[in-house]
């Protein structure tokens, strides 16, 4: 018997569903505010072409020896990763629910050269996000986040940013496509058309494609998305019965949430995948009160806070009781049991299926 | 009610609409949306202007910072 589906909060007064003015001419977007998207994706590939040429012209840029040329490959590495982690983590995202472009083939064009520039098939990115991780989170098929342990924990965080991306990722998705030969087929199609645009700046200079393409994938992949997935749903549990809505946290910074596409709305955007990222703002008010009902983690800050707390700790049990406290005043939770800290909670259970020791 | 196209329906961006008018809201949005990407740009290019030292300590105290407060 299949399990039944879980509830999700209700939003007062409906979904926000964007809605074109009577009359509006259509574009090539699929939302006017989508522009953004656009725009940003452009200016990062505009920012590695620029990094490019200093780097084949040092004269000219003024670098005159190896010190300062290793100054600007790593600030310009860093800032290329963090761009980018941002590009596909978040911006790619967006349009891997949503397609940015009316017209189908733009889309998947774009798509293409969107993810490349984060060291990704586009492909397997929205496999992985939207049939792994949306379809099965934190159910133990969802590879795409961290491992737990028998006592409900996420693994150690260091060694989940470094051992996700690309060696988990490729093994899962190896295995995941070899299942089904359509499936395997269109990723090796995928495969090829990334692996020909991603190999371009090796063409250029091998040397500076490992320092200003390689190097920013891996800072991306390692220090920005990772830890971004970790915080998004690190002491949540699967959608059960008893607990539909604690399966991400949300996170209200307004800096955060204006610069990352409002990705912190995150327990509003997995129950509503399809709504677009600037209506998760007010999907979030219209569900204020459930999120408190239900005890969500709402956080004041950002990822970037949160992570650092995990990042920087070196005790597991006071890193939880930090990041537990960065829960906004205005959303309080119900105090933890005695003997259970809330963010280890590991007593859910798969939907439908009954708690062990759950007490509602 | 969810504002037509063109306007973002985001609180946040209304209120800096009523408080600063049309075209800081703009600014602010542009900008703000591509922060990243532009202040990449923008120490990327400078390394032309101020040398990369600056560009890498600007960086990484922004990193600091931001992994700090955001």
């Amino acid at each position: 018997m299949s399990d039944p589906k879980p509830a999700k909060l209700e939003p007062e007064g409906g979904v926000p569903r964007h809605q074109a003015p009577r009359g509006a001419r259509q574009g090539l977007l699929s939302h006017p505010q989508d522009v953004h998207c656009v725009l940003f994706h452009l200016l990062t590939l505009l920012a590695y072409g620029c990094a490019f040429w200093i780097y084949l012209n040092p004269e000219k840029a003024g670098l005159d020896g190896p010190y300062e040329m290793a100054a600007f490959v790593m600030m310009a590495a860093l800032m290329l990763g963090w761009s980018a982690g941002i590009d596909v983590g978040v911006n790619y995202h967006n349009h891997a629910h949503r397609k940015v472009f009316r017209s189908r083939w733009l889309s998947l064009w774009f798509g293409r050269l969107w993810t490349f520039s984060g060291g990704w098939p586009a492909f397997f990115w929205k496999f992985s996000h939207v049939n792994v991780h949306h379809a099965k989170t934190l159910e133990p098929e969802d590879w795409t986040l961290p491992k737990k342990g028998a006592d409900g924990k996420f693994e150690n965080y260091h060694y989940y940013s470094w051992a996700h991306w690309p060696w988990r990722y490729a093994a899962h998705l190896w295995q995941e496509f070899n299942a089904f030969p359509q499936l395997r087929k269109k990723a090796l199609r995928e495969l090829a058309i990334f692996l020909a645009l991603w190999s371009i700046p090796f063409f250029i200079d091998p040397l500076m494609a490992l320092l200003l393409w390689v190097m920013p994938h891996f800072f991306a992949n390692v220090f920005f998305m990772a830890p971004g997935m970790y915080v998004q749903h690190v002491g949540c549990v699967p959608r059960s019965a008893t607990r539909p809505f604690n399966h991400s946290n949300t996170f209200l910074s307004g800096f955060f949430n204006l610069t990352m596409f409002n990705i912190g709305y995150h327990n509003e955007h997995h129950d509503y995948p399809g709504v677009h990222w600037t209506e998760l703002p007010e999907l979030h008010r219209r569900l204020k009160a459930g999120l408190i009902g239900a005890g969500v983690r709402v956080m004041a800050p950002g990822y970037y806070q949160a992570s650092w707390v995990y990042g920087m700790a070196l005790d597991r049990e006071k890193a939880d009781r930090r990041f537990d406290g960065l829960q906004h005043p205005d959303y309080p939770r119900p105090p933890a049991e005695p003997g259970r800290v809330p963010s280890l909670d590991a007593t859910a259970t798969r939907p439908g299926k009954a708690p062990a020791t759950e007490t509602g | 009610m969810i504002e037509p196209v063109g306007v973002a329906p985001d609180r946040r961006v209304h209120a800096a609409r009523a408080r600063t008018g049309g075209w800081l809201r703009t600014v602010r949005l542009y900008f703000g949306r591509s922060f990243f990407p532009i202040v990449t740009l923008v120490l990327i290019l400078g390394v032309l202007v101020w040398g990369p030292w600056v560009s890498l300590i600007v960086a990484t105290v922004m990193w600091f910072v931001i992994m700090q407060t955001a």
